[in-house]
């Protein structure tokens, strides 16, 4: 699926120059296959699209960066656009690649004269281009990285970075994990568990739990149950979530049941342990008592409460044609 | 020149004590309530006290009345509405222990009453009395685990409607006593002539008029008492 959901970061307001019109402009971030997040996050990187695997192991196709730029101004014929990505600061003077400042037009150089188009566009091809360069791993950490684009102009000779036409935006790399939770207790209901958790300390703030029963044969653990029941999962949104009722389970089923909290960047954390359920028939109210044999049967009831009320009307009418 | 004076006040002043027309009362209504259901088992099933416990609730009505009468004292009539609800776990069943279910017992009680209170010298000595009787009609329903409807398998569902009547007598506290002024501009302001607090004993018989189909809604007690208060306009 391709998403385009446009992240508009701004940039500086610089002096206008004197050979250019250009003076501020405006970048924006769209990630055209952005699997993992839904399109959420653009301009946010998560483990799954930095690393191009899921969380199953499954390969995924490699998230594309679309980015757009707009200086205002029309530059004159034959003035080079240099998009560059960086863990410093973005340069106000000409740009010398190393390994933390990465020349990404050098695989598509762009000219206003050769583009024909304003403004004009630049899709990098996939995050390793930026990422692998300026040596920005994927690995599990506790802060994030940013990652400045920085787009400028230089002469026709490339020589040197004509002053005011720049524009920045940030890409965050977002490693981190959320705290696992921990099960405080599971709950047999009816086709239910009612599971309650605690949320762990530290780590990035999250962005839902899901809750996950899997059915698994009687063991020493799991007695008093059967094999073979229906599995459940569900997503429980927000952050002070501590607790969800998970229906359509089997009754007498034997279950695992853990919690894993996802990070605000879409990083899934660590499974709380596991913790064995297996649901049961309940009586609610309305069962116990018609198991106790009540008479209620339910629906509206007599009509004569009905009648009564409604031979209040007449004597009303007859009560206010009486006032003066 | 100091008639003149004084007549202008007056005439000044007397729109603002003029009391402003009446046409009914609006009052809120809160007190405690427990159903009666465990009374037709006799002793030998309680389903409500093994679910809901033994504990008294709060039961909460609104009412809006037109006046049909007002002379000497006021002949209201009105629509009621209100809410109880009791929350409880589920048991395992065959067993008493509870389950991680919850389950819930919900009334809108609707009423139609007629009530007289007695205010002709509520100016002088703040208090009137009042008399009060009410045609019932309470919508109820039990809800499962899941949040929905209660239903037994194959069997009827837990929602449905019970009718009875109610009656009442109580005593209203006019607050305008405490403070004649503000009285009188609420009057001015807003058209409340009166607002008083008040408090009721109520005898309530909810069973569809003992029908042999239908469970005990009435209160436990045989006297409920309520207070609230009531707004005069």
């Amino acid at each position: 699926m391709r998403t385009r959901v446009a992240l508009l970061l701004c940039l500086s307001s610089l002096p206008p120059s004197a050979a250019l019109a250009q003076t501020a402009g405006v970048i924006s971030i769209a990630e055209t296959s952005d699997t993992q997040d839904g399109g959420q996050n653009d301009g946010v990187i998560n483990i799954a699209e930095c690393s191009g695997v899921n969380q199953d192991g499954a390969i995924l196709t490699p998230t594309a960066l679309n980015l757009t730029w707009l200086l205002s101004g029309v530059p004159a014929a034959g003035t080079y656009y240099k998009v560059y990505a960086t863990t410093q600061a973005c340069p106000t003077s000409t740009f010398t690649p190393s390994t933390d400042i990465v020349d990404l037009t050098s695989g598509f150089q762009l000219t206003n004269g050769q583009s024909g188009s304003w403004p004009p566009t630049g899709n990098i091809q996939a995050v390793t281009e930026i990422l692998v360069p300026l040596t920005v791993g994927c690995a599990v950490s506790t802060t994030v990285t940013n990652v400045n684009l920085c787009v400028t102009v230089y002469d026709s000779g490339q020589a040197s970075v004509q002053d005011g036409a720049k524009a920045t935006a940030v890409l965050v790399v977002d490693t981190r994990l959320p705290a696992t939770p921990a099960i405080t207790s599971v709950t047999p209901g009816d086709s239910a568990l009612t599971v309650r958790w605690s949320a762990g300390t530290g780590g990035p703030t999250v962005s839902y739990y899901t809750v996950t029963a899997t059915p698994v044969p009687p063991d020493a653990s799991h007695t008093n149950c059967n094999p073979g029941g229906a599995a459940g999962s569900h997503t429980v949104t927000g952050a002070g979530s501590t607790s969800y009722r998970l229906g359509g389970l089997t009754n007498g089923a034997c279950y695992d049941v853990t919690v894993t909290a996802t990070s605000d960047a879409l990083n899934p954390g660590t499974p709380s342990a596991a913790v064995p359920g297996s649901p049961v028939p309940v009586d609610d109210f309305w069962r116990l008592y018609q198991a106790a044999g009540g008479r209620e049967q339910g629906g509206c009831g007599g009509s004569a409460g009905m009648l009564a009320l409604l031979a209040l009307v007449p004597l009303a009418r007859r009560l206010r044609r009486r006032r003066p | 020149m100091r008639a003149i004076v004084a007549t202008a006040l007056l005439l000044a002043a007397s729109p603002a004590l003029a009391e402003s027309p009446r046409v009914g009362s609006f009052q809120l209504q809160m007190g405690g309530y427990r159903p009666n259901i465990d009374s037709e088992f006799g002793g030998t099933a309680t389903p409500y006290r093994d679910i809901f416990g033994t504990g008294r609730n709060f039961i909460y009505k609104a009412q809006v009345a037109g006046s049909l009468y007002a002379g000497f004292g006021t002949l209201d009539l009105g629509f009621g509405i209100g809410w109880f609800q009791k929350t409880g776990k589920g048991l395992i069943q065959g067993t008493t222990t509870p389950s991680g279910d919850d389950t819930s017992f919900r009334i809108l009680p609707l009423s139609l009453s007629l009530t007289y209170r007695f205010d002709p010298f509520v100016e002088k000595v703040p208090f009137a009395p009042y008399a009060r009787a009410s045609l019932e009609r309470w919508q109820w329903w039990v809800t499962n685990g899941g949040g929905g409807t209660a239903q037994v398998i194959g069997g009827p569902s837990g929602q449905g409607a019970t009718n009875g009547w109610s009656a009442a007598l109580g005593l209203c506290f006019l607050l305008d006593f405490l403070d004649p002024t503000l009285a009188r501009e609420m009057d001015r302001d807003v058209g409340v002539n009166h607002t008083y607090l008040f408090l009721e004993a109520t005898r309530t018989k909810v069973d569809d008029f003992g029908s042999s189909k239908s469970w005990d809604l009435s209160d436990e007690k045989t006297i409920g008492w309520s207070g609230g208060i009531l707004f005069a306009f």
